[in-house]
Parts: C-alpha cells; structure tokens; sequence
C-alpha cells in the first residue's frame, strides 16, 4: 500500500525548527511552485493529482473550491481500490470547506473570535485522521488524507510559536503512526509552504514540501510530476 | 530527540496509568510529555493572544486570501 499524507501549507523550515523527523524522513526537498501565477490550494492538489497543470481550467471553472477531477484523470486510476479523504480537487468535502472559509470571513467581521476559527480547524483535523488512519488498516493499494489545520490555524497565527508547534508535532505524530505501521511507501507532501505576514498572520509561500520514507533524490519536483514519482514508488 | 528522566510521586503516576488505559499514548512518559506540553502551549498561547492584531496587516492579509479565492 502507498500512503500519501497531504499537509496544506506545511512549511519546510517549520520541519525543521520544530525537529519533526517523522514528517522529514529518509528523503526530503522543495517542490517548485514556478508553473502557477499564485499557490492556490485547489489549482496545485489538482495538478498533483492529474500530472499537468491545471491552474486554467480551475480558474475557469465557475466555483473553484468545488473544481473535481474524474478519478480517471488522476493517478488513483492505476489503483484497483484506492481511498481519498477530503482532497481537494477530487473528494474535498466542500460544506466543510465552505464553513471554514465563512469562519474566516467571520473573523475579519468580527463575528468569529480566533479560538473559534481554530476550533472549527481543529474538530475537522480529528475527523479526517479517525478516517485516515480505518483506510491504512484497509484494503487499499493507495490511501490519500488531506489535513489543512496547518493551512488555516497559520493564516490567523502563524506567528504564535507555541500554537504552530503544537500542529506539527500533531502532524509529526501522524507520519510516525503511518510510518510505524509499515504499510509502504509514505510520501509526505504539501501545496505550497507558509511566511509570515507581519508578526501574527500567515502568507502561503512559493514553495512547497516532500518527504519519502526512503532514500530518493527528486531534485526540487513540480506538483505535476508526482503522478510519474508515485508510479515508480 | 534527547530525553531526561524526571520524578513523580507514585500514587500518581499510579493514577495517570489508570488514566491512559484506552487512549492512543503508549506510555507514561508519553503521556506525561503530552500534557505538560499543553501546559506551556496553552501559557505561551495567552502570551500570544497580545500578539498585535495590526490593522494593516490585516488589509495586506485580506488582500492575499481574496487572490487566492479564500475571501
Ligand atoms: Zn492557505
């Protein structure tokens, strides 16, 4: 079985500061982000996804949040069984994804305090890992999670140290569980990074994050071209 | 990571045993770790919440999030 642990806005230089070995593993690097005008979540999961870029026709698209591939455009389709929890671009659960992003548009309201936003960030995480972690124990040729706590809880505080740890050790805990029950290959790997915005919110930054839990050089791989990496996996 | 070893009075270790039985921690010390973690984040969280909420910051940051079709 392979596992793919998407982290939205998992920042390379958070792995390291924050000493996440498990999330770092054998190999890890960059991904370069150059193809796209802005690192939009749904535009590069879908590149991800389909092996080309997709920043077009999502934009295109009339709603981008609920742009979805057909699984035969993806690489799940060279999996008999596979599972996809929430990734966007193909199974995201778009009223969640909507809530938070009302949550957000709250806070700048003034109707939604932080802690709110959080919350709602924070009870969405535990449901994707509780589903995340039945599907490893599944009969699955590829399992897929998508977790975007990081993603969200940095937007509003990227610049509270104390809160950004405590979301990649979480995130850590995950790819040490995965790693742990040694499935096969896990690859770890975000849509694009994060840089702070002032001193308390978060930017997305122009590069992302992989990691293998073997020994690889990919060299600094575009979105696109871990449908090819997956095949060889 | 470099780990120490800390003392705790037994009885309550005793307890905390009890209390991990059925939760995901594989041990007492993984437990301990855990809350005494909460514990700093949730101090360095109050310290947090006086981190400025600056005005323009936040224009910039609306800003970036309606570019990126967040807003
Ligand atoms: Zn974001």
């Amino acid at each position: 079985m392979i596992a793919v642990l998407g982290i939205d806005a998992l920042e390379a230089s958070c792995v390291k500061k924050f000493g996440c070995r498990n999330l770092s593993q054998e190999s890890c690097g960059a991904t370069d982000l150059s193809g796209f005008s802005e690192p939009r979540t749904v535009v590069i999961w879908s590149s991800f996804l389909s092996g080309r870029n997709t920043e077009r026709e999502v934009l295109a698209s009339k709603d981008m949040w609920g742009f979805r591939l057909d699984a035969k455009d993806t690489f799940f389709s060279a999996f008999e069984r596979f599972s996809a929890i929430d990734v966007p671009g193909f199974s995201q659960d778009v009223a969640q994804h909507k809530r938070e992003r009302e949550a957000l548009k709250g806070f700048f309201g003034k109707k939604v305090t932080v802690e709110e936003y959080d919350a709602i960030a924070l009870e969405w995480h535990k449901k994707v890992r509780e589903e995340f972690f039945s599907a490893l124990e599944g009969d699955y040729g590829l399992v897929m999670g998508y977790f975007d706590a990081i993603d969200l809880v940095g937007h509003l505080s990227f610049g509270v140290e104390g809160k950004m740890r405590m979301l990649y050790d979480e995130m850590d805990g995950i790819a040490g569980k995965v790693r742990a029950m040694g499935k096969g290959p896990l690859l770890v790997v975000s849509d694009h990074g994060m840089k702070p915005l002032g001193s308390r919110y978060g930017d997305h930054s122009e590069s992302g994050f992989w990691s293998l839990n073997s020994r690889k050089d990919l060299g600094m791989p575009k979105p696109e071209d871990f449908a090819r990496i997956i095949a060889s996996l | 990571m470099a780990f120490t070893t800390v003392s705790i009075p037994k009885e309550l270790a005793g307890k905390a045993k009890r209390r991990i039985r059925g939760t995901g921690f594989h041990s007492l010390s993984a437990y301990v770790t855990y809350i005494l973690r909460q514990v700093l984040v949730s101090a360095e969280l109050r310290k947090g919440k006086t981190k400025a909420f600056s005005r323009e910051d936040e224009a910039e940051l609306r800003k970036r999030l309606k570019a990126m079709g967040y807003i």
